[in-house]
Order: C-alpha cells, then sequence, then structure tokens
C-alpha cells in the first residue's frame, strides 16, 4: 500500500465528491427559497399533494403556494390569468382538450426538455401522455385520468333479468322499462352548456353516429345529418327517460340523481366511483355495477377526460422558478403520491405501475377495473378533437345542445346557429379554410 | 334652500380641499379604468389569439353588439330581469313597510331592522348555493312543498320561461328588505300630524295612504328603486351560480355574457367591453330619466 | 267632525285592534318566508351530504360537526376571513372618510356645475364590472399589483365611495345651515364645524353607510375572483371549495355561509337604534 497514492486518490474522490456536492448545492441553493405558484383544481385527488406538500418543501426548500378551485372557475381564472399576461401562477392544471391551444398562444413551456431519466415518464400510460402531448412534444404531466362508462343499478337489473346494454337501442329500450317519474328515471347524462360538461358525454353520440366536428377544410361538419340524428337521439334521450330538469345537468347533479336512488343508469366519468360507493353519500353503495358505454352505429366510443400539471410560459420568471416548477409536479405525479393516494379512496391515478400494483386492485371493484382498461383501449385521443380551436367550438356546442334538451329549438337549428358562430371565430383566428388540424379517430 | 346655501358661499371659501381626495379617488378607480374601456371597445382586441395585432375599428364592436342574436338576448334579459325584481321587491317591500309602520313600537321596529338587514348579510354566493338547493327539482324542499299539496314538481331553473324569474326571486328574496328599510325609514319621516288632520278630516286609511302617504314617500321610493335597480342591473353572482346562464342563453344577462365571451368561452374582450359600455349608456340615460320624472312628480 | 280624535267610535276602534292584529300576521308570514332559507342552510350545515339529499327532506337528522371542522382543518379558513375583515375594513374607513368630506363640501358650498358633480359620483356605481375588470388587469400588470390586498381594497373604493357620499349628502343637508353658521361665529373653522357639529350629528348616516358598505366589500366575489390568488378573501374562498372535484360541498359551503354572516350580525345588532333613521338620508339626494 503506498500511501502517498492512498492519499492522493482520497484526496481526487474527496475533491470530486466536495465538486459534486457544491454543485448540488448550487442548484440547491438555487432552488433554494424559491417560490412557486400552482393554480390547482380542488379534487381529492389532489388533496394528497397538498397534505404532504410540507415533506417537499422541507426536502427541496421551494416555497409552493397551492391555489384551488373548482373545475370551471379554474378553466376560467387560468385562462383570464394567461391570456391577460398576469402571470400569478407558475404551475396550472390544465383540461388535456385545450392543450394545443395553450400552447399554440405560447402560454406552456415544454415540460419534455426539462424532465430527467429518474423521473420516469415512461411509466405514464400512453394514451394519458397521448393527451398532453401536442406535435410530438409533452407540455404536461397526468395527474388525474378519467373514461366515460355506464354505471346501473345492478339490484334494479337483476331483478328485471336484465344485462346491461350494448347497444344505443337498448339502452333507451331499458331506459324506458325502468322510467317512473317522479320516483325513478330511466337515465342521467349531462345537459348542463360546456365543452366539457353536456359535450363531453354528447360527443360519444355524435362519433356514435358517424359525425364528425370540422370537414376537411376546418369548416363546422357537426350540423351535417349524422351530427343532428345524434343530437336528437342524445336530446330525446334525456326528455323522455331523465329527470325533471335534466338540460341543466352537470356531473353533480348526474351524481346526485344516481346515489338517491332515482336514476337507473348513468353515463358519466369513471371515477364516480369514490362517491358512489361511500354510504356517506350514497344511499346505492354496493348496488352498482359498471359496463363498457353501449355502441352506436359507428362503433364504440368512450370518452376521455384528463387535468394534467404544466408549466406556465407567462408566469415562470426565470430558470430558478422553471426548474422549481418542474421538480413539484414531477414530485405531484410520482408513483409513491400516486400510491399514498390509493389509500382515499382515489381511482384515477395515471402511473402504469400504480395502477397495476396490487394495492389497487386489491381494493377496487374488478368489473370497474375491467371496464376502465377496456375503455382506455377503446378511447381516443381526439374523442374530443384537440386543436386550438376547441375551446370557442365547444362552447358554441355546449349551447346548442342544452337547448336542444331543454327544448328551446330543433336540432338543426341550434346546431345550424351553433356552426355559423363557430365560423365566424374561426375566421377571426385563421383556422378556418387550414386543413382540419387533427387526427381521426 | 337654494339661497341660504348661496349666501354662504358667497362669503365664505370654498372647501376645495375637502371634495379634491375623493374625486382624485374616483378618478382613479372609476373614470381612467373607463377611459381605458373605452379604448378597448374601440380596437378589436382578442386574448386568445395574442399573435393577431390588434387593429383600431371604430364602432365596430358596437355595431355586432347590436346585431347578433346573442347579445340582443342579454339586454333584454337584463332589462326582464331588473324590471321583474324590482317591481317584486317595491310592492312587496311597501307593503310590509306600511304593516310593520303602523303596527310596531319604536323599539319593535330597531329589532326588526336588524332581523331585515341579516339576510343581506349573507354572501351572495352562499344564498345562491343555498337556493340552488331549495329549487332543486329532484330533491329540493321547494318541490316537496309542492308535491306534500298534490302538484306536480317544477323544474324552477331549467324551465326555460321560469329560469330568469326563479333566479330574480333569490334576488327577491334577499333584498326585499333593504326596499322595506329604506321605506320605512321613509315613513318614520313622515310628520304625523298631517295623518291626524287627514283622519279627523274623515278620510278613509286606503284614501290617507293614496293620498298623503305615497306622495310623501316619493323620493324614498325613487331612492329605493334607484338604488336596487343599479345592483340589480349588475348581477353576476346569482345567475353565475344557479344557471350559468342556462337553460340555452336563456338568462345570460348582460354581465354575464361579457364575463362568458370575454373571460370565459373567447377572450373576445372587445366585444365584451362594447356590450358592457352599452348597458352603461343605457343604466344613465334611464336613470337620469328616472330622477327627474320622479323629482318633478314631487314638486307642486 | 269634532276635535275630540281619542273618542273614536267603539267599532272603529275594534276593527283597529283587528286590522293590527292582521297587520302583525301578515309581517310574520314575510319574516317567516325571510327566514325559512336561512333556517335550511342552518340544517345543513349540520348534515352530512346524504341527509341533505334525502327526499322527503329530513328535519331530524344526527347532527355533525365536520362541516365546520372541514372548513379550518382542510381549507384554511382563518385566513380568508382575516383578509377580508382588513379590506373590508380598509376599504369602508377610507371610504367613510373621503366620502363623508366630499358630502358636506358639496352641501356647504355651491359648486360649478353641481348637479353634473353629484351625478358623476352617484353614476361610478352604474359602471358594470365587466366594463373595469379589463382596464384593472391592464393596471394591475403595470403595476405588479395582483393579488395586492390594499390595490383590492382601493378597487372596493368604486362601490363604497359613491354609497357614503349620496348617504352623506342627505344627511348633512338636512342640518341646517344656521347651525352652522353660529358655530363660526363662535370662531370654528369649517373644518372644525365639520368635525365637532356634523359628524357627531350624522351619526346614524354614517353608521348605516358604514354597515351597507361592509356588507358590499364582504361579499364582494367578481373583483376579488380575478384580482387576488393566494390572498383570497371569503366569497372567493367559498366559491373555491363549493365544488370539490366531482362533489359540490354543500354542508361545507352552508356552514362557511354562517359563520360568513357573523360579523355584520354583530354590526347590524350594535347598530340596532340608528339604522331605520340612517336609512332615511339615503333619500336626501335630489
Amino acid at each position: 500500500m503506498v500511501p502517498g497514492l492512498w492519499t492522493r486518490s482520497r484526496l481526487c474522490r474527496g475533491a470530486a465528491l466536495l465538486l459534486a456536492a457544491m454543485a448540488l448545492s448550487f442548484v440547491q441553493a438555487q432552488l433554494e427559497g424559491t417560490t412557486i405558484t400552482v393554480a390547482l383544481r380542488s379534487l381529492p385527488e389532489t388533496d394528497v399533494i397538498v397534505a404532504r406538500l410540507p415533506e417537499f418543501q422541507r426536502d427541496t426548500g421551494i416555497t409552493v403556494n397551492i391555489v384551488t378551485y373548482p373545475e370551471l372557475l379554474l378553466r376560467e381564472r387560468t385562462i383570464a390569468d394567461l391570456s391577460t399576461g398576469a402571470g400569478l401562477f407558475d404551475v396550472i392544471a390544465v383540461d388535456s382538450v385545450w392543450v394545443p391551444e395553450l400552447v399554440e398562444a405560447g402560454w406552456l413551456l415544454p415540460l419534455t426538455e426539462f424532465v430527467t431519466e429518474e423521473d420516469d415518464i415512461g411509466d405514464f400510460a400512453q394514451s394519458s401522455l397521448d393527451l398532453f402531448s401536442w406535435q410530438g412534444t409533452l407540455y404536461g404531466a397526468p395527474v388525474y385520468a378519467e373514461i366515460t362508462h355506464l354505471m346501473y343499478r345492478k339490484d334494479l337489473f337483476e331483478d328485471a333479468g336484465f344485462d346491461p346494454p350494448e347497444t344505443l337501442e337498448e339502452l333507451r329500450e331499458i331506459a324506458a322499462h325502468f322510467h317512473d317519474p317522479p320516483r325513478m328515471h330511466g337515465i342521467a347524462m349531462r345537459g348542463l352548456r360546456g365543452d366539457g360538461m353536456n359535450i363531453y358525454t354528447w360527443s360519444q353520440w355524435l362519433r356514435s353516429y358517424g359525425g364528425e366536428f370540422l370537414d376537411e377544410e376546418s369548416r363546422p361538419a357537426f350540423n351535417d345529418e349524422a351530427g343532428v340524428q345524434a343530437t336528437q337521439e342524445y336530446a330525446s334521450l334525456l326528455q323522455d327517460f331523465g329527470p325533471l330538469g335534466v338540460s341543466s345537468y352537470g356531473w353533480d347533479e348526474v351524481q346526485t340523481a344516481f346515489v338517491t336512488g332515482r336514476a337507473a343508469m348513468i353515463i358519466d366519468a369513471n371515477n364516480f366511483y369514490t362517491r358512489i360507493e361511500d354510504p356517506n353519500r350514497s344511499e346505492i353503495a354496493g348496488q352498482i355495477g359498471y359496463a363498457n358505454v353501449p355502441a352506436g352505429p359507428a362503433g364504440l366510443f368512450p370518452g376521455n377526460y384528463a387535468l394534467g400539471f404544466a408549466i406556465s410560459a407567462v408566469g415562470v420568471d426565470d430558470e430558478a422558478e422553471q426548474q422549481a416548477a418542474t421538480r413539484f409536479i414531477m414530485w405531484a405525479t410520482s408513483p409513491e403520491i400516486q400510491l399514498a393516494s390509493i389509500d382515499a379512496g382515489i381511482v384515477s391515478q395515471t402511473r402504469t405501475s400504480v395502477l397495476e400494483s396490487d394495492a389497487f386492485s386489491e381494493r377496487i371493484d374488478g368489473d370497474w377495473i375491467q371496464s376502465t382498461l377496456e375503455s382506455w383501449e377503446l378511447t381516443h385521443a381526439n374523442y374530443r378533437p384537440r386543436f386550438p380551436g376547441w375551446r370557442v367550438m365547444g362552447s358554441a356546442l355546449g349551447i346548442a345542445v342544452e337547448e336542444v334538451i331543454a327544448g328551446i329549438k330543433p336540432a338543426e337549428q341550434a346546431l345550424e346557429e351553433a356552426a355559423a358562430s363557430t365560423e365566424t371565430a374561426f375566421r377571426d383566428a385563421g383556422i378556418l379554410g387550414q386543413p382540419r388540424p387533427y387526427d381521426l379517430p | 334652500m337654494t339661497d341660504r346655501r348661496r349666501r354662504w358661499s358667497g362669503r365664505e371659501e370654498k372647501p376645495r380641499l375637502l371634495l379634491l381626495p375623493p374625486l382624485l379617488a374616483l378618478l382613479v378607480v372609476a373614470l381612467f379604468p373607463l377611459g381605458y374601456a373605452i379604448y378597448i371597445a374601440l380596437h378589436n382586441i382578442n386574448v386568445a389569439t395574442p399573435h393577431i395585432e390588434p387593429v383600431f375599428v371604430g364602432l365596430d364592436n358596437f355595431r355586432r353588439v347590436l346585431t347578433t342574436a346573442r347579445s340582443v338576448n342579454a339586454f333584454v334579459n337584463t332589462f326582464n330581469y331588473v324590471l321583474f325584481a324590482i317591481a317584486v321587491q317595491l310592492v312587496l317591500g311597501l307593503l310590509i313597510a306600511v304593516l310593520i309602520h303602523r303596527s310596531f313600537s319604536q323599539r319593535g321596529q330597531a329589532w326588526l331592522a336588524v332581523l331585515l338587514i341579516l339576510p343581506m348579510a349573507i354572501p351572495k354566493v352562499v344564498a345562491a348555493l343555498v337556493w340552488n338547493v331549495i329549487y332543486n327539482p329532484l330533491v329540493g324542499p321547494l318541490n316537496y312543498l309542492l308535491s306534500v299539496v298534490g302538484l306536480r314538481p317544477v323544474a324552477w331553473l331549467q324551465q326555460p320561461g321560469l329560469a330568469l324569474y326563479s333566479v330574480a326571486m333569490v334576488d327577491v328574496w334577499q333584498w326585499t328588505p333593504f326596499v322595506v328599510l329604506i321605506l320605512l325609514a321613509g315613513l318614520e319621516a313622515q310628520p304625523r300630524e298631517v295623518h291626524e288632520a287627514a283622519e279627523i278630516d274623515g278620510a278613509t286609511g286606503f284614501q290617507s295612504f293614496l293620498f298623503i302617504t305615497l306622495p310623501l314617500l316619493k323620493p324614498f321610493v325613487t331612492v329605493a328603486v334607484l338604488f336596487r335597480s343599479l345592483e340589480a342591473m349588475r348581477t353576476f353572482d346569482y345567475i353565475y351560480v344557479l344557471t350559468g346562464g342556462g337553460p340555452g342563453i336563456t338568462t345570460e344577462t348582460l354581465d354575464l355574457y361579457g364575463y362568458q365571451i370575454g373571460v370565459a368561452e373567447q377572450g373576445a374582450i372587445s366585444i365584451a367591453t362594447a356590450a358592457a359600455l352599452l348597458l352603461l349608456l343605457v343604466t344613465i340615460i334611464l336613470s337620469t330619466i328616472w330622477v327627474r320624472q320622479m323629482k318633478w312628480g314631487a314638486e307642486p | 267632525m269634532s276635535r275630540k280624535r281619542r273618542a273614536a267610535p267603539p267599532a272603529r276602534r275594534g276593527r283597529r285592534a283587528l286590522g293590527s292584529l292582521v297587520a302583525k300576521l301578515i309581517v310574520l308570514g314575510f319574516f317567516l318566508v325571510l327566514y325559512l332559507p336561512i333556517a335550511w342552510m342552518l340544517t345543513m350545515a349540520f348534515k352530512r351530504r346524504v341527509d341533505i339529499t334525502a327526499m322527503p327532506p329530513r328535519i331530524f337528522f344526527t347532527p355533525i360537526l365536520t362541516n365546520f371542522e372541514w372548513l379550518f382543518v382542510h381549507q384554511d379558513m382563518i385566513w380568508p376571513i382575516i383578509r377580508s375583515v382588513l379590506v373590508a375594513l380598509g376599504s369602508v374607513g377610507i371610504a367613510l372618510a373621503l366620502g363623508s368630506m366630499a358630502a358636506y363640501a358639496l352641501s356647504r358650498a355651491r359648486w360649478w356645475r353641481q348637479q353634473d358633480i353629484e351625478f358623476f359620483i352617484i353614476s361610478t356605481r352604474m359602471l358594470p364590472p365587466i366594463a373595469l375588470i379589463l382596464p384593472y388587469y391592464a393596471i394591475w400588470i403595470q403595476f405588479r399589483l395582483f393579488d395586492n390586498l390594499v390595490a383590492l381594497a382601493f378597487v372596493y373604493l368604486a362601490i363604497n365611495l359613491p354609497l357614503v357620499i349620496w348617504l352623506m349628502l342627505g344627511y348633512f343637508r338636512s342640518i341646517p345651515v344656521e347651525i352652522d353658521e353660529a358655530a363660526r361665529v363662535d370662531g370654528c373653522s369649517l373644518i372644525g364645524s365639520f368635525w365637532y357639529i356634523a359628524l357627531p350629528v350624522s351619526k346614524g348616516g354614517l353608521t348605516v353607510a358604514a354597515i351597507l358598505g361592509f356588507i358590499y366589500t364582504w361579499g364582494e366575489l367578481f373583483f376579488a375572483y380575478l384580482l387576488t390568488a393566494v390572498n383570497k378573501t371569503v366569497p372567493v374562498a367559498l366559491a373555491s371549495f363549493m365544488v370539490v372535484g366531482l362533489d359540490v360541498r354543500y354542508g361545507e359551503m352552508a356552514a362557511a355561509g354562517t359563520l360568513a354572516a357573523i360579523p355584520s350580525l354583530i354590526l347590524t345588532i350594535i347598530a340596532r337604534n340608528s339604522l331605520v333613521s340612517g336609512f332615511r338620508s339615503l333619500a336626501g339626494l335630489r
């Protein structure tokens, strides 16, 4: 043993370590004391993040201000924040369908460029990653993902000897069978206007009847024959077999009608599970069956929605904030946090390692898992088309569909008006006449 | 009054310093933003498409507002809402104020005043949410009451012709007490001798109400109506929570319309602002006419 | 007719007593309708979600306190309350100071285009919020005022200042100028007579202005929602957690609404004796 050499190598190693430590502490120091503000949708899913935030702040020295809003308010608030340049929020929770518009406006930073190997992006379900990509670049990390499926009263179906409906005709027949207002209603679905409200489930009908949102030159095409038929079917199903006032039903009302035992079936988000199986909120817990949505003439089209964290280009001022934002996003969507959320009864995790874990399958109903997995296979990222003009079109469509359900206007007229106002907006925005900006499902 | 004031100011320096700070404050918080709003309304700014350079378009946005079915609908809804809410509040408020004035002592009135203020003290958002439960067609207590009496359930907030008035009833619920308070103050201020004299002259209660009480109450009615309609004109919270403008756009008032197309749906802030300015214009014209009419009526 | 008005015929007296009873019953009915929703809110605050949506409505249920607990453990309701109180007190305080000065000046001197000045002040109350919000946004960006409670309090001046001026103008006009003149003769300055004579006499008006201003500011959602983020006020906090996930939190909402009504309630109880007379001055504007 040559002491000198030993010393030298130890010295070298020491120096290397020191250097590494310095580099690390440099990054740390940079992030230490950085403050980021996060606009979050208030979800039980996000409660876990909020609850464990002190750990993150202690480990990284980053101060995180969390501001929560409910669904609609969050959408409006973030758009107001981004579009006016206020930039209060560094990290925003965005709906998957909005990503293209926000990216095209230059309001989001590409997440792909900041993540490291360690963050294991590949662990996210591919379908949910697709939802947050635009033109091949990833802009957000999925926090929460859902598909639509059919939820029905297992007890009533068994008594009547029905299997869950597989086609829209069967859906209608079964709804008719159970409809006995005001005590019981055949079906409840969303009627309230909004690109994330009635259009979320209405799109299934549009696609099931072979309709499409835009033609090859980006002109509105949802008012063609298929679109009108789909809208009429959707509306008449709710008018004939839905609860009173269904034209203004959001998910909360759909859920309330179901958990109070006033609706035999609902088609809505699969994550209703958490609440409809909770005896504190539901009178029908344990009596619910789950199945894929029924198919139409053109096929089977479950809907999808995902919420993700993205970095606001308007809010982030410097390198440190941008790094801190990335660290926060990757921590909040890490397997550790998502695993912890299973205990809270959450079912909308986005990491494959979590969804396939034993902890998940032990707690959750088997039918639910099966229809969820199948629906994720079947659904398409452009179920609701993802392109910069979606919000304008979705809003106009939402009003039209609500008007048809409420019986204010016939389907042709309502869709015609929506097409006209969409066309005006698309002309102003320079979308009209371009090739259709999204792939077909 | 007028010449007394003239005499006073004739030999006094004007207290300019007293008027300056508040006017300055109003200039900053109201007048300057107003000027900026006019600037926005004269350009075609859409915040959702930042790559398109805004240009001066003159009165084009105002033309668009006045010729678009949706915005015209918003104007009509706003006025229907205000007219209905204020009319009910005034009639109901008058009745209750007169009855309270006649049959309660001074002390009793003071406590009733506290009870009258309490509903106003609940934030509008909360009031709207509570009413959302009450109106719920499926599980709301209101429809339950109807079913007890044997009536069919009503879709209070979902039926196109009815929804706007159901929302207006929340306004009535929360703000009729305000009208009662103003009118009560007006009744308190009336000299008792006049009424006693009328009674002695053989006037019936109704006659004395019609020919003495009401005319004396006129300035209070004027101010109650003015005050309440200015507030009702800008209703946002109730409609936003209860219907969001639906069903369709049948309850979309102007403020909500501006919010929807300016902030929530499209980012078309120029059109939203133009619509808001038109509403301001109409409000100013109507309230001027109202104040003038009532004043001319009051003076012999 | 004779002047003996106390000797009204017995029939008339009886009718009057009956009339008074009917009047009291109608008033009672009015208050009943007025307070039913409030009572409903109160019960909701102590109900589980499944009890709130139960049909027929549950009058008897096992009350729970988790709704209130959730507000403070989960949602940190303390800070929004503190902020709202500060903003309301600040804004109303400034409005009272500035507004009563302006009203005094307007009532005690004849101004160039007096009517127009008065109308301008009142008309600032007519501005639709949606017309103001976008300009505010522009200014807020320029001066980095977002989330700043002082700035928010100033915004509320646009609502409170006209209200105070309106109310106090009526009050000051009703004070005879002779009292002022007497004071001036005794060597009191203009400011002095404002401070020592006009203000003390107008306590009722000041009280009502303060209460109304407080109520408006305390419950204002629109501006607070768009101009703050972390520093939420009570209405924004309320609106923020009325929906959590796919769940409208009616119970928690009702609990919060109950709490939110308390400050104004306390104010009004303290001021109850000058309330009715205070409202009188609202009509003082001609």
